[in-house]
Formats: structure tokens, sequence, C-alpha cells
């Protein structure tokens, strides 16, 4: 009998145990998770602190009772110590408490997520700050924001955006801080600039240019300094992405990557033959590039514990790659970022040019209506590798066929006639 | 009835946009229509009223027999288990990546306020193994939005050749 353990209950270790299950029914499948709940929807994270979910459950997924049908066991609040990858071990304990124990496995799933990125300033140990990757995090975020007047919510991903929308339709002040630009990694500039007036005119105030420093207070926040101003505020968030959450790797045997995160093949296989990693602790390989990558998106996290536990379960499957897909509605924007951008690409080593065809748009009825903001990020070969759309509604009409060439490998000159041939069958529409 | 498809007459729909209503409530908590008046504005619909100059449409999923959200979805939590059954998702399996939305050439799929899970039109599955029509189609006060097999669609052209052709030649 395969003794398959996966430690991580995201999204990552969940769906390469169901896939584990589906491919090796006879497998034995033991999912650790280190918070003490069932598995959730992260992006419902900003729904609990803007109040519209008032049933946590809603946001269940993989629940209990599907896992036990499958036969998969799942426990809560058991962590993972280390690794012991000669006598495949792994010493595991119970959270807040040194009950502990080892789990022996016969293939191993690494799928620890990661950790929110904190700056390296001082007084991160006040009470107020927060950061929001998990649902403790938002609780905490929920319990300041309601004896709070102002809060300064640093980082530039969509969650924290997001974050920034639900607290100021609480009431409070809301200061957005960003070292760069907003999005920066997932926008190309103009469109950063664009949003920071939208979002400025929504009621946020934009701390553009520099990081925040010098966190004030006594035991809890009371101001921070951005520049040479000393802005008064009675919480910070930080969300400024994560890092790879690799501590019971280091000194295991098992190999890092670059970028920090666990070095996996196209089978998401480490070094090791019997381990396999996914999701925000592991790299991923780039379909476009053919680079392994840090990408930690949920989608592809799901996609690599695909790949991971059919693997694990005895089958031999590869990815082609991997193509990250965002999209979210932030004060009344629809953004959508798909592939590669010119920040991203740049990263690999992967040169590109950026084509604006927004407008080409307004030649359109739905352009003219609904002004968008549309860029498709081609190689030198004019092969389609990111697209951008920033639009007020109907975002997806454009997304549906970016995101379609981009998975094809078009080129730009076969996919804008397409375009402009949909978009010439819109003509006409009431919208 | 199974493996029926939505037929939508189109110079019967008036844009008045009751499906939409009727859709919201029959996905809603609400069994009684009195209390869901109240909170329509917090409820979604399913399916959509398009218009285009004095023509319009209701639009829903089409569930599409090869669908690209199927093929997208990262946890396989959209299905469509029968060739000619409806594309279905497994909100329980939904971890609200948007993928499906960013790929439907439709544009109907959309996210769900609370859950952040994804949505769309199932055809009213619990409806229909209750033996009702999906909500759309018994709320249109104008009949425009059938239910129907494709035996029935088949049967309803044939009617309707026949009665053209008899307008034509078989009154003489």
């Amino acid at each position: 009998m395969n003794r398959i353990l996966i430690v991580g209950g995201g999204v990552a270790g969940l769906n390469a145990a169901v896939n584990a299950k589906r491919k090796d029914p006879s497998s034995k499948i033991i999912i650790i998770s280190k918070e003490p709940y069932n598995a959730y929807r992260r992006p419902a994270i900003p729904s609990l602190i803007s109040g519209e979910i008032t049933d946590w459950n809603e946001a269940n997924i993989f629940p209990l009772k599907l896992l036990n049908n499958l036969g998969i066991e799942y426990f809560s609040g058991v962590e993972a110590k280390s690794i012991d990858v000669k006598n495949n071990t792994v010493v595991v304990a119970k959270v807040n408490t040194n009950e502990n124990g080892k789990i022996e496995y016969d293939n191993l799933i690494l799928s620890m997520g990661g950790i929110p990125s904190m700056p390296k300033i001082s007084g991160l140990d006040k009470k107020g700050i927060c950061t929001f990757t998990t649902y403790d995090s938002a609780c905490e975020i929920l319990k300041y924001s309601k004896d709070s007047k102002s809060a300064v919510v640093v980082g530039a991903g969509f969650i924290g955006l997001e974050i920034a929308e639900a607290l100021l339709k609480r009431g409070l002040k809301v200061y957005f801080n960003v070292r760069s630009r907003i999005l920066r990694r997932l926008l190309e500039p103009d469109m950063s600039d664009y949003l920071i007036k939208r979002f400025t005119e929504k009621g946020l105030i934009m701390l553009v240019g520099e990081s925040i420093s010098d966190i004030g207070g006594n035991s809890r926040v009371s101001n921070i300094k951005y520049k040479n101003d000393i802005i008064e505020t009675d919480m910070v968030i930080f969300g400024m992405g994560v890092n790879p959450s690799v501590d019971i790797v280091k000194n295991s045997g098992i190999e890092l990557g670059e970028t920090g995160a666990i070095k996996v093949n196209n089978k998401m296989q480490t070094n090791i033959p019997n381990i396999f990693a996914v999701g925000d602790c592991a790299e991923s390989l780039d379909l476009t590039t053919g680079e392994f990558v840090y990408y930690p998106v949920g989608s592809i996290a799901a996609l690599g514990g695909e790949i991971a536990g059919i693997n694990a379960a005895g089958g031999n499957i590869e990815t082609k790659g991997f193509v990250r897909a965002q999209a979210d509605k932030i004060f009344g924007e629809e953004i959508i970022s798909i592939g590669h951008s010119s920040v991203s690409a740049k990263e690999v080593n992967l040169n590109v040019k950026v084509v604006d065809i927004s407008e080409e748009s307004k030649k359109f009825d739905i352009g003219r209506k609904y002004p968008a903001l549309i860029k498709v990020v081609l190689t030198e070969d004019d092969t389609i590798v990111g697209a951008q759309v920033i639009t007020k509604k109907y975002g997806s009409v454009y997304s549906y066929g970016l995101f379609n060439a981009m998975l094809n490998k078009e080129k730009f000159s076969n996919f804008i006639d397409k375009w402009r041939i949909s978009l010439n069958n819109l003509e006409n529409l009431t919208l | 009835m199974s493996g029926g498809y939505i037929v939508v007459e189109v110079n019967k729909c008036l844009a008045c946009k009751t499906c939409e209503i009727e859709c919201a409530i029959a996905h809603s908590e609400f069994k009684d229509k009195k209390d869901a008046v109240f909170k329509l504005h917090s409820l979604q619909h399913r399916v959509f009223v398009e218009k285009m100059k004095e023509f319009s449409i209701p639009l829903q999923c089409r569930h599409c027999e090869d669908a690209p959200c199927v093929k997208i979805c990262p946890t396989k939590a959209i299905e469509k288990r029968e060739i000619e059954g409806p594309v279905v998702i497994n909100e329980s399996l939904c971890i609200g990546c948007k993928r499906c939305l960013l790929i439907c050439p439709f544009g109907v799929i959309s996210i769900n306020h609370q859950s952040r899970a994804s949505i769309k039109c199932d055809l009213c599955i619990g409806r229909l193994k209750e033996g009702l029509s999906p909500a759309c189609v018994s709320g249109c006060p104008t009949k425009a939005i059938k239910y129907i097999s494709i035996d029935e669609y088949n049967k309803l052209k044939r009617r309707r050749v026949i009665k053209e052709y008899y307008e034509r030649v078989g009154k003489k």
C-alpha cells in the first residue's frame, strides 16, 4: 500500500490528495494542516472583512465529508517539524502543545504554502499590525477595525486592495501604501497610474513611492512614518506578497531553487524522487518561457497539486507549464492580468514588447460605452505571452479571446483579426 | 425530463427581466417570494437579459458540449457529467480563482458576492428533479423561454415548416 503524506491543507495539498486517491484508490492518504480549521476559499477573506459573508461555512472548500467519502484522512492543527528523507519520516506536532509524533510515508507531498512577507522596520510587534493570508489574520483585521478610525494597508496585490476597499466601506479612513506602484508585476505602468487616480477619487489616500517606516505607539499602533510625515493610524495591514514557507525543508537534503522556493521538475518532483512540492512553497514551470518561476497563485497551486498527486500515486504525468490568470473587481474597476507583464518577463530574461490595443477597442460600441485599457505583451516574434485589461464592465469579453490566444501561443496578427470580428459581432448591443 | 435545453422565442421576449428575478430567488435561501422581495438587491441572478436595438434575449450558460470552463478549472469543480446534461459548478471544490470567468465566451459566469465561488446557470437541476421547470422558464410571462428536449424542439420546427407551407400553398 502506497502511503502518501501531504504537508499543508491548502488548495495544492487538497487537490493533490483528491487526485492521488482517484489515481490509486488503495493508497493511504494523510493530510496535515497547521491551521486548526477546515479548508476555505481564500478569496473570501475580504468578504469576511466587508461583512458580506456571515456564515464562514459558505467559504468551506474540499469539505470533510468529501474527503472522508474518498477515504482521505485530514488532520487540522497539526504541523510538520522536520523531515528525515533517509528514513522516510516526518516529525509532526500538535500546534500549541508538546504532543508530537512521527509519520512514515512512501511518497511525500510538500504544500506548506507561503508566509506573509514583512518589511524590516521597527514596531512590528505592536497590536494592530495585521496580515491577511489566513482566516485567523482576517479575524484580527476585523477585530481591530471595529475600534479603529483609520488604517494603513501596505502592499500592492489584489487582496490588499480588496481589503482596503472593505475597510473604506466600514467607514475607516484608509491609506494605501505601495513602494513602487500598484500591481507592479501584473500591470503596465500607465495602468497602475490610472488605478491610482481612480482609487484616489473613490476615497483611498494613496501613499505611493516610498515604503512606510517607524511604526509608533505604545502597545497599540498609533502612527507610522511616511517620507517625512507622521500619519496617525490605529492599524497597519501588510500585504506585501508571500515568501515560500520552507523552514522544515532547510537542511533536509531537499534542494531550493534560485527563487528561494523548493526546486521541482515538470512532474512537481523535488531532487528526492519520492518527495513532491507544490503551491506557494514551490517553484512552478512557466508555459511561455519554460523557466521555473515562483507563482504564488491559487489556480497554479491547484494545477500543480493535480500533477503531484497523480505522480505520487504511481502515475507519470508532466506539465507543459502553467499560465497565471488573475482577475478582480476593485472599486468598480474590473482588472484582469493574464500571463506575463513587462516586469515579470524581465525577471525571466524574456524580451517583450507591449502593444496597446485600447484605441482599437474604441472603434466598437462596447469600447466606446465602457472604455477599456488593454495591453498585449508579445515576444520578439509576436507571440502573445501576456495580456492586461482594465474596464468597468464586460472585461470577460476581452479576456476570453486573450486567454485563449495565450494558451494556444497565438501570433498577435492572427489574434487581432479574430478579435475585431468578435467585437464587431457585438455591435449595436444595448449595453 | 433530462437532456433538455433552454430555447428562446426571441420575438416573444419583452426584456421585462422577470426571468432574472425568478432566477435570483430560485438560487437564494428564500422559499417564499414575499420574503425575498426585500432582499432582492443582495441576490444574484444567473440569466442576463441583453438587448440589441429592438431585439432582446435572455442569455444564460450554454452548457457547451466541449466547455472551456470545464477544461480550464484546476480542481475539476466544473463538470459536465452527461453529453446532454448541464455544466454544473460544485461550489465546494471551487477555489475562487476566476479562470472560468475569464475563459467563458458568453460572459455568463459570475462570482458569488458572499462566498466568492463561481456561479452560473445550473439549469435548475434541483427543480427539474422535483418535476418543475427551470425558474426562468416557469416565470416568463410571455412563455418566450422554454425548456424542451431535442426531440420536442425538432417537432416544433417540423410544425413550423408545415405551418409556413400551409400558409403558402395549403389554403388554396
